[in-house]
């Protein structure tokens, strides 16, 4: 609950910046979470991640008493249904999340987001550099440090205050829906309210089980449809186009640049959006400082584009000086190419010059995607009708324009909005075709959750231009065109709220017993649970955190390895296999083609017979461990599951012969866990962790 | 008075309308309430199943070993029955993952994935089924979706009584619904109510 304490640094630099900015209060929640991951991003940087800390909490306050003193009673004029829907909204999901406790289940939150911000915030410096079993660590922080800052008086890390830190990330994205309809309480309401319902509609992980994640995932892709759709929301809602809103929007686009490298390609596609509507329809009233027209235009983009390459840059010298990772060297392990060779490939497969295979196969499949229910971005199938439903709504939005000028925006975005998507698209097809592995892209693996951001963000910022004649447009408010046109883009907003409503209670998560952010599922955790028990039984058995580990499990796909590794405090070493000590990728087959998401990721077996190539089994003989074990500087072994294998060849290594407590077939029955290695030369005996040194030699 | 109540008429009615939708919910719990009581609780034996597929009997002091991923338990009694819950209780060697039933309406129908329902579990570690005392031809439980599972069947209860308290406390769906639902209802009556507001304006002027 101490995250609570973090809603005053967020109300404080709100309702401050929309005092100074002079613009809705709506919009203040987002651009201050944008400063906040980018102020802890570039002191994170400097290694002064705690300083962040502090400064943030005493200047949010500080910010929070300096508007109550000049405002006074007058602050309560700041508080628009926008904000109250953010401040309401952190404190329901806060305490919401507090009394459910959600885990972390999927393996993409193992391997990087989860691990990341636990280290984050155990250690109190960039995942970077602080000591843990993460694996890629060259990935931008600005989710990480988000979460860190929300839970900066909390101690230690807490799953549920990380969903929580982001939940609040989504809540003052969609807040921003709240600024165009202006005075007009009831299309703000309605908006927010299906700005909210939003992520249930576009569940991110359809085919991958029955449980909803929307509001309780720790992985990235959300926040970028989030921080895309209230960027445009920002620019769209925020008034006159100068300097008060456009340096705010050109930080959040740096914040969405810094939740992952795909942010970088939203952000600039964001820019160009509002880039196209300046030029085209806000030319003549645009001023950015002394700058007017054409000049105000080039300079607000020129200023937009720098913040975007700047924090670009700051990360990626971050990761050079830190890790050693040059961030300009896409692609896979299997074609360590240079960016740039890869962006040829492409240009002369985009040609027709010179076509390689992965690339036909997956641009096929890509447009095919766009209609197939086989590749649903939602819960209403193909994102051909995501499509459909943003042309409506802009066709809408046209309609019911009074002026000349309203029309020019509807259509500037919808022409500017479209060639992004395309691009965007392109894009993706570029990444499937030339950075993934072929088992991955043949799949289109993980496609709804690539695609998604656009989607959602597009729509929202269809819903923020047909929202902007449900406003009392204030100028004109006397004609009663503009009202009755108003009225009936309000009655619209209803009446596709109401579809919301209807599609995801009906058709998405919500029937009884399924998991989601409201309710939990028993089973949901279980392989979480049990492996935090063993992970306690290991404690027991008296594992240390200095301790480095070598895992046995013979019925692993990866997943439990992972897990462990974000559960211990001690060293995970990476499994045995050919691929030891390449990109330090624990689980990677010989030409990497095959990441292992198999049956048997790293198992030790006497020879390949019987297993496929899409396993990763390794043979492995009881010296080959031993003379692994010593070179990987490992001091203890931890048992999790074995085979009859294990049990024959390996129990004569153990000084009990692991004769009690397994059945013969591997499955532990309260037998010993952890080990300690003892060597005699160039042989190795395990010793129960627990027993006296050396007294327990055979 | 009134005309304060006028001036803010749009926050009373945002209040009135999570009143009613208040009352709504609060009335549809006791009709559930008392049709569903009214249904006669009834204990189902093994015997009583239709079929049981890839679920064995075993003789090492467990009752049962389910033999593959997809063990099923189906009861398909002769005529159409009404049911509000299903209550399995039964303890097993390990965790559970995914306990669904799956159930049809219409004579002959397949099993589909559309009509099926996971389990909740109670304090008392009991498996429960809201069926909501709708009309069923068959019900098909899946007890695990692991296989190898060793586990003791002790009953399967039809419209085992629950504290009346469980008829009014929403589940997840309910909760957005009594939320967004009254939001949406104020939103259009909001509309409606200016129209006629405006109108009756009009003509007071006109009047003048």
């Amino acid at each position: 609950m101490d995250m609570l304490l973090g809603l005053v640094p967020l109300a404080g630099f709100s309702l401050l910046g929309a005092r100074l900015l002079k613009r809705p209060s709506a919009l203040m929640p987002l651009v201050t979470v944008a400063v906040t991951m980018l102020w802890f991003t570039l002191l994170g940087t400097a290694g002064l991640l705690q300083v962040a800390g502090w400064v943030w909490y005493l200047a949010g306050a500080a910010a929070l008493v300096l508007v109550l003193v000049w405002e006074k009673r007058a602050v309560l004029r700041l508080f628009s249904p926008g904000l109250i829907f953010f401040l309401a909204g952190s404190v329901f999901f806060i305490v919401l999340l507090y009394c459910t406790q959600p885990l972390l289940t999927h393996w993409d939150e193992f391997t990087f987001w989860g691990p990341a911000a636990k280290a984050t915030t155990n250690a109190g410096e960039l995942y970077t550099t602080a000591a843990s079993n993460l694996i890629p660590r060259s990935y931008p922080p600005g989710l990480t440090v988000f979460s860190y800052a929300l839970q900066f008086f909390g101690g230690t890390f807490a799953e549920y205050k990380l969903f929580a830190a982001y939940a609040i990330l989504y809540l003052a994205a969609f807040a921003t829906a709240a600024a165009l309809p202006g005075k007009n309480k009831t299309g703000a309401v309605v908006l927010l309210g299906t700005f909210f319902l939003l992520p249930l509609l576009f569940e991110t992980l359809l085919p991958a089980g029955q449980t909803s994640t929307s509001y309780i995932i720790g992985m990235s892709d959300p926040a970028l449809a989030a921080l895309f759709g209230g960027a445009l929301c920002l620019y769209f809602g925020g008034g006159n186009k100068d300097a008060r809103l456009l340096l705010p929007f050109g930080l959040v686009l740096a914040a969405l640049t810094n939740i992952k490298d795909i942010g970088l390609a939203l952000a600039l596609l964001a820019l160009l959006i509002a880039a196209a509507d300046m030029f085209f329809c806000e030319r003549d009233t645009l001023s950015f400082f002394r700058l007017k027209r054409w000049k105000g235009w080039l300079a607000a983009c020129a200023v937009c584009l720098a913040m975007i390459v700047a924090i670009y840059l700051v990360w990626a010298l971050h990761i050079g000086t830190a890790l050693d990772v040059d961030r300009f060297d896409l692609g896979s392990s299997a074609q360590q190419r240079p960016m740039t060779a890869l962006l040829g490939d492409w240009v002369r497969a985009l040609f027709g010059i010179e076509v390689p295979q992965q690339y036909s196969v997956v641009n096929g499949l890509m447009w095919r995607a766009l209609v197939s229910s086989d590749y649903p971005v939602w819960l209403l199938g193909p994102g051909i009708r995501v499509f459909i439903v943003i042309l409506v709504v802009l066709v809408l939005a046209w309609l019911l324009c009074g002026t000349g000028r309203g029309r020019r925006r509807v259509v500037v975005f919808a022409v500017a909005s479209a060639v992004g998507f395309l691009a965007f698209y392109l894009f993706n097809i570029f990444t499937y075709a030339f950075i993934f592995a072929e088992v991955e892209a043949y799949v289109l693996k993980d496609y709804n959750r690539y695609i998604t951001p656009y989607w959602l963000g597009w729509l929202m910022a269809s819903l923020v231009l047909l929202a902007a004649n449900a406003g009392d447009a204030q100028r004109e408010a006397a004609l009663a065109r503009t009202r009755t046109r108003s009225k009936v883009a309000r009655v619209l907003l209803v009446g596709f709220a109401a579809c919301v409503l209807f599609t995801t209670v009906y058709h998405g998560r919500f029937s009884s017993g399924v998991s989601n952010f409201l309710q939990k599922s028993p089973s949901l955790y279980t392989t979480r649970q049990d492996v935090q028990q063993l992970v306690t039984e290991a404690k027991a058995e008296g594992m240390q955190p200095g301790d480095t580990v070598y895992l046995i499990n013979q019925d692993d796909d990866g997943t439990r390895f992972y897990m462990l590794g974000y559960e211990l405090d001690a060293r995970l070493a990476p499994v045995f296999g050919r691929a030891w000590g390449r990109d330090g990728q624990p689980l990677l087959n010989e030409d990497d083609s095959q990441k292992i998401q198999g049956k048997a990721a790293g198992k030790l077996v006497p020879t390949l017979e019987g297993y496929s190539a899409l396993e990763n089994p390794v043979v492995c003989t009881p010296d080959e461990l031993a003379a692994y074990l010593r070179d990987t500087g490992c001091t203890h072994l931890l048992l999790d599951a074995l085979d009859a294998y294990i049990l024959e060849s390996f129990g004569p290594l153990f000084t009990d012969g692991l004769e009690t407590g397994w059945t013969p077939d591997g499955w532990n029955v309260g037998g010993q866990r952890y080990y300690r290695i003892e060597w005699q030369g160039d042989d190795c005996t395990f010793v129960p962790a627990a027993a006296p040194e050396g007294g327990a030699a055979p | 008075m009134m005309a304060k109540i006028l001036r803010h008429w749009k926050g009373w009615l945002l209040l009135a309308c999570y009143a009613v939708a208040l009352i709504l919910h609060c009335a549809l719990g006791a009709a559930s309430l008392f049709s569903q009581r009214a249904l006669p609780i009834q204990e189902l034996a093994l015997d009583d199943f239709t079929q049981l597929e890839s679920i064995q009997p075993r003789d090492d002091g467990h009752d049962f070993v389910t033999t593959n991923l997809d063990a099923q338990m189906i009861y398909r009694p002769e005529a159409p029955f009404r049911a509000a819950s299903l209550t399995f209780e039964a303890s097993f060697d390990r965790p559970i993952v995914e306990m669904v039933l799956y159930y049809t309406t219409e004579a002959d129908a397949p099993f589909n994935e559309r009509q099926k329902l996971w389990a909740k579990q109670d304090a008392d570690g009991h498996w429960f089924f809201d069926l909501a005392g709708r009309s069923y031809t068959a019900l098909r439980l899946d007890p695990d979706s692991i296989g190898g599972v060793l586990w003791d069947y002790e009953r399967v209860t039809l419209n085992a009584p629950r504290p009346a308290a469980r008829y009014f406390i929403p589940d997840a769906r309910g909760w957005l619904v009594l939320l967004f639902a009254p939001l949406l209802a104020w939103g259009a009556l909001g509309e409606l109510l200016d129209v006629i507001l405006s109108s009756l304006k009009k003509h007071k002027i006109n009047k003048i």
